[in-house]
């Protein structure tokens, strides 16, 4: 059987079990995991869910780190004939138990080793709403003697939740045929072949790190480095390039930048044997592009890309070993679709001219049906049929190429002007002790609408002034007033971590925004200047 | 609070991204203020000093001291 073949994500890994039992799926901490102990792994958690009573179509939350047993569960729950849904393992209990309720969970899978106290508590609710816990020790010593049923290309493989800013989580359903038919465009725009080695660090609980990271390498029997996602020392991640001969990683924009701000001694490591280090799953930085690749000596490899769970994921990717492309605003092309993609540029429904920004709906043969058990988010999601609407704003070129301005709902409108908070950030971002910066709009009922506030997280020195913070805060208003032509209603320098992240390290915007409006952020002590 | 002079012109320095304002400096002509520039220093004056300014009351404010003045009735 040739890749081309196969229909399901399990009918790949029985495949890869059986064609190259004793080939590494992939290495994680010093340790090769064979195809076969993978799949080996995913039958005995079959085995315990299927005893348990999951059956079906049940969906299964895995709560499980980077690491063998995430895939032995993901795979297990999808071998069972459930739906796998993988969360963020470091959610607490509460949290677990918010999850499971929103997908109507039969049963969490929890890993080996969990603290005693937390599973406990996890059991103690899980009980009372009917939720079963089980952790990968449980499992028996081996799947067989139990008989599975067979995995149909159009059932859901697992549930993607998407951290939406507003906090209000909603499961993109995606099929086998989706993940496949994924895999394969991006495996044929992205160029992947034999002569690949993955490197990863991203977490395998979430889309890119899960389907681009993990599921393409599995499909052609790559190598793989997984690393765990602790960003505490970005050197782990460019050693383990350097190590193995990585050609191909990926990553957020903002773990290039935490490399820039990490790593002393740049000239140390040796990232030449990089093909492509994919750059995308938030707003893509030219700054940061050209300072990675100044920084490490490279050239043409940090290679801007967009994608979304809507669409499963892949949606298209700038050409490798090609200069990027920016326009006079400072975005980055993101390329063309990948094969069979189809994205629209539209305004209030319809197709808008090249060069005319708007928001991007996408078709594709990859496209999943939807969320989960939410139809008033499936009736906003879609354009029309068979093309979803992104929430991204962006534009087209003349030649085709397209750029991605923003998030649809983190826009400003100033005076009839929209104003993208990405561009603002970007530029408070340049100024000397800024960590990062988020703008919003704020309507204060005056006349003009909504102004811009701007919270700039400032370095830990305890030798500042506040001659210092005003002398920031004047650079930072001045820089954007020479940029962009207007001026901040207020800024406010915060202390670092003030602004809230998603686990994958998004901006929350919309957090931010109710913790100013309802006061919790004055009172928090947070913000160091100025007192108003 | 009792407003100074001062604190004023910091306040509206810091608006504008200047770090010299004096006290008979125009807003627009010679600090380049547009005008959602001075709906943003009366909202952080406000915000300041916990008072309200009243829109028509602008309309004879033209330098920094106008400001000071009109601060120091209200506070």
């Amino acid at each position: 059987m040739a890749p081309a073949a196969f229909k399901t994500l399990i009918e790949m890994l029985s495949f890869r079990a059986g064609q190259t039992p004793g080939k590494a799926a992939f290495s994680f901490e010093a340790r090769d995991w064979t195809f076969e102990e993978i799949w080996e792994g995913a039958n005995r958690i079959a085995a315990n869910l299927q005893d348990l009573g999951v059956t079906d179509g049940d969906r299964v939350v895995i709560a499980i780190a980077n690491g063998p047993e995430f895939f032995f569960a993901f795979y297990g729950a999808q071998r069972a004939g459930a739906i796998a849904v993988p969360v963020f393992p470091g959610f607490g209990p509460d949290r677990l138990m918010v999850y499971a309720g929103l997908c109507g969970a039969k049963a969490i899978v929890v890993p080996t080793g969990m603290p005693q106290e937390l599973l406990a508590r996890l059991r103690q609710i899980g009980h009372s709403n009917h939720v079963l816990v089980t952790d990968v020790a449980e499992a028996p010593a081996t799947g067989r003697g139990h008989a599975f049923h067979e995995i149909e290309p159009n059932d859901i493989a697992f549930i993607q939740y998407t951290s939406g800013s507003t906090g209000d989580p909603k499961g993109v359903q995606i099929s086998h045929h989706n993940l496949l038919t994924n895999i394969r465009q991006m495996i044929d725009g992205m160029d992947i072949g034999e002569h690949d080695v993955f490197v990863s660090w991203l977490p395998v609980y979430h889309d890119m790190g899960l389907i681009l990271k993990t599921m393409v390498p599995f499909y052609l029997g790559l190598d793989l480095h997984l690393l765990a996602t602790d960003l505490r020392d970005t050197s782990i991640w460019l050693k383990s390039i350097r190590k193995n001969r990585g050609t191909f990683t990926a990553a957020p924009d903002f773990a290039y930048r935490l490399c820039l701000r990490q790593i002393r001694n740049p000239g140390a490591h040796d990232l030449s044997s990089l093909r492509v280090a994919l750059n995308a799953a938030e707003p893509v930085r030219y700054r940061t592009i050209a300072d990675f690749e100044k920084a490490f000596r490279l050239k043409n490899v940090v290679t801007p890309a967009y994608g979304l769970a809507e669409a499963t994921v892949g949606v298209c990717m700038w050409p490798p070993n090609k200069p990027c492309k920016v326009d006079d605003h400072g975005h980055v092309s993101v390329g063309r679709p990948f094969r069979g993609v189809e994205m629209t540029i539209v305004d209030n429904g319809e197709k808008v001219a090249t060069g005319t920004i708007g928001e991007i709906a996408i078709s594709s043969p990859a496209l999943p049906s939807g969320y989960f058990n939410n139809r008033k988010a499936n009736e906003a999601l879609f354009w029309k049929p068979g093309h979803i609407l992104s929430g991204d704003l962006g534009y087209v070129d003349d030649d085709g190429d397209y750029f991605i301005v923003g998030r649809k709902k983190n826009t400003i409108n100033q005076s009839g002007r929209t104003i993208y908070t990405q561009e603002i950030e970007e530029i408070a971002d340049t100024v000397p002790l800024v960590r990062y910066a988020v703008a919003l709009g704020i309507d204060r009922q005056r006349t003009e609408g909504e102004q811009i506030y701007l919270f700039a997280e400032i370095r830990e020195d305890e030798t500042l002034s506040t001659g210092d913070y005003e002398e920031i805060i004047r650079t930072i208003v001045g820089k954007m007033f020479a940029d962009l032509g207007i001026r901040p209603a207020r800024v406010y320098l915060v202390r670092p971590k003030t602004i809230p992240l998603t686990y994958n390290g998004k901006f929350q915007h919309g957090r931010l925004k109710s913790q100013y409006l309802d006061g919790t952020l004055v009172k928090s002590g947070q913000i160091l200047y100025p007192e108003y | 609070m009792k407003p100074a002079l001062d604190d004023i012109a910091t306040l509206v320095g810091l608006q504008l991204g200047s770090g010299t304002v004096e006290a008979g400096d125009l807003l627009v002509q010679d600090l380049g203020a547009v005008s959602a520039d001075i709906v943003n220093i009366v909202v952080a004056l406000e915000d300041k000093y916990g008072i309200e300014i009243d829109e028509t009351a602008l309309a004879d404010v033209n330098t920094v001291a106008d400001l000071h003045r009109l601060v120091e009735e209200l506070v």
